[in-house]
């Protein structure tokens, strides 16, 4: 999968979301526990964790929704929750939620006056998402879809510095997942940082510069994509076995080697895949088959999930 | 606060069924305090009582007359009007997407009161536009008195009038946010107005513990704030729920303190509550 080039000096720019230990009990339930999570101006956060495992408990603290037990929130030195820190933030948390006997224009109109935003960002907020043929409808007569893209459209009404958004594309068809993962990537290009809740594992890892896994309210994982894939893998079909054994022991020592059938799979940079051909057929091995087996996003956040919670992660991803 | 309000205003002059309320709250006004006592004195006009009753019913008496419904079944549409409109923000999950806007909490919720109580003015001032149309056309067809009221007693009463039923509105309110719902808060709210009210009522004259309690109690203060402002009107009519129980300064101070009371209580509990 082709990663997404992180944009220049995106980690290096400036911090607009940072939680310091942050933690929610409710009653004897810990839904959050010590999560700390730093997002740069132009950068996009995957936040990726099973169901339940407290990732809308803690955009909800990030947006001041739900007060924290321990620690602390803050978009851009201000915290979680103040007007100010609010007015830069554009956010939509679990379903989109507008009044249904509103059209989506007078929606947006209601949260533009809320927000003290200028009327005319309305039309440019529907067009964004391409929902200005269909402002005049009433939100009730919206399909799941269409309530999606509105809820994005109140999120970017305040051309916010910050995005916070919890499954964007859920409910979206092929066309509208496009347009929607378009418009994100030139939202962090224009050096927006863009906080992004999402089961389409793939869409992340196209989009997102680094991940952060939640598991059980615990961060368990924070990193780029390429880091959490780790390095890949070649995989070799050819014979006879044992002298290409021997001599990838000779060429590689400590290389991981695993034989299913003629099939080698060599824990190796994948960069060194014609060293490693050149080294077999030199030892009288024939060699008919290499390519290059990279873990995806799927299978590590698949494999975290179930070492943290025992397999039930699969059927959620 | 201006943003939450104007937000508010938009919300509220959109929402259908929020006329529909207020067309059936003035049909009612209409019915009860003009219409059925018209008829009444038609169908008996020389019945003993039918010269007091029609003259009940002429521009003299609109500042006492235009009350009338205020304090019992006018308070209970208005605990409705209050309960859906902050109780459907709950329902609908609304309140996070405002929340999230930038405005703090109790901006919003001032936001939401403050347009709400304009709401009910401009529903007290039509109330009492269509009720001096009644009371002219009922004058004009009885050839009885035109006089008007005096200019400060009609003044008097739309003030009264507006703070009986925001009070009421705002019971709504704090009801729906205390429950964070629509349904049940409209349910409790009229159990309370209509059934314990009256039960303290009838049962006061008879028990001087809850004779006591009696005073206390909002719709009874309602009913004795419109007592205060027309004494002749109050005692001729018998509407019900309005009598001088207690003094209309009392009266006066015990619905505004409900009305802060419940504001403060829906306050606190918005502001300290996780929005989930």
């Amino acid at each position: 999968m082709a990663e997404r080039a992180a944009p220049p000096g995106a980690l290096h720019g400036e911090e607009l979301l940072r939680t310091d230990k942050l933690g929610k009990r409710f009653g004897r339930l810990t839904a959050v526990e010590g999560v700390d999570l730093r997002l740069r101006r132009g950068e996009v956060l995957g936040f990726l964790g099973p169901n339940g495992a407290g990732k809308t408990t803690t955009l909800r603290m990030i947006l001041g929704l739900v007060r924290p037990s321990s620690g602390r929130a803050e978009i851009m030195g201000l915290p979680a929750g103040a007007p100010d820190a609010l007015g830069r933030t554009g956010s939509l948390v679990e379903t989109p939620a507008f009044y249904p006997y509103l059209s989506g224009r007078d929606n947006l109109r209601v949260l533009a006056r809320q927000g003290r935003v200028p009327e005319a960002r309305v039309e440019t907020a529907l067009g964004m998402v391409q929902l200005a043929a269909r402002g005049a409808d009433r939100f009730a007569h919206y399909s799941l879809g269409m309530k999606q893209r509105l809820g994005v459209a109140a999120a970017l009404l305040k051309d916010p510095e910050l995005l916070v958004l919890d499954e964007p594309t859920n409910g979206l068809d092929p066309a509208g997942l496009a347009a929607m993962n378009r418009l994100l990537r030139e939202l962090a290009g224009s050096g927006k940082g863009v906080l992004l809740s999402s089961h389409q594992l793939s869409e992340v890892e196209q989009l997102c510069d680094r991940v952060a896994v939640i598991v059980r309210g615990r961060l368990i994982a924070e990193g780029t994509v390429t880091e959490l894939r780790g390095a890949g893998t070649l995989l070799l079909r050819l014979a006879p076995m044992e002298p290409a054994l021997r001599c990838l022991a000779a060429l590689l020592p400590g290389a991981a080697l695993e034989v299913q059938g003629d099939l080698l799979r060599l824990g190796a940079d994948p960069a060194r895949a014609a060293e490693v051909v050149r080294a077999l057929v030199a030892a009288g091995v024939d060699v008919w088959e290499v390519r290059v087996a990279e873990r995806s996003l799927e299978e590590v956040f698949l494999a975290m999930s179930e070492e943290q919670e025992g397999g039930s992660a699969r059927d959620v991803a | 606060m201006w943003p939450s309000y104007s937000a508010e205003l938009l919300k509220l002059r959109k929402r259908l069924a929020l006329w529909i309320l207020g067309v059936i709250w003035l049909a009612l006004l209409l019915l009860f305090t003009y219409l059925i006592p018209y008829t009444t004195y038609r169908a008996h006009p020389g019945a003993a009582g039918s010269a007091r009753l029609l003259a009940e019913l002429l521009p003299a008496h609109l500042a006492g007359q235009g009350l009338s419904g205020y304090a019992v079944w006018g308070g209970a549409l208005l605990i409705v009007l209050g309960a859906m409109t902050l109780g459907a923000e709950y329902g609908w999950g609304t309140l996070k997407t405002m929340l999230s806007v930038r405005a703090g909490r109790l901006t919003v919720l001032a936001g939401q009161l403050a347009a709400l109580y304009t709401a009910v003015l401009l529903l007290v001032l039509v109330a009492f536009l269509l009720s001096g149309v009644a009371s002219v056309l009922i004058a004009a067809t009885a050839h009885a008195s035109l006089a008007s009221p005096s200019a400060a007693g009609l003044v008097r009463s739309v003030a009264a009038g507006w703070l009986i039923l925001s009070m009421w509105c705002t019971l709504g309110a704090a009801l729906a946010v205390s429950m964070r719902s629509v349904a049940f808060p409209i349910g409790l709210g009229l159990l309370w107005l209509l059934v314990v009210e009256n039960l303290v009522r009838a049962t006061a004259p008879a028990l001087g513990a809850v004779s006591a309690l009696e005073k206390g109690l909002p719709g009874v203060n309602a009913g004795a704030l419109v007592a205060a402002l027309d004494p002749a009107h109050a005692a001729a009519s018998g509407s019900e729920g309005i009598a001088p129980i207690v003094g209309g300064g009392q009266a006066l101070a015990v619905v505004l303190l409900y009305l802060l009371l419940f504001a403060a209580a829906s306050a606190v509990l918005l502001r300290r509550r996780d929005v989930i």
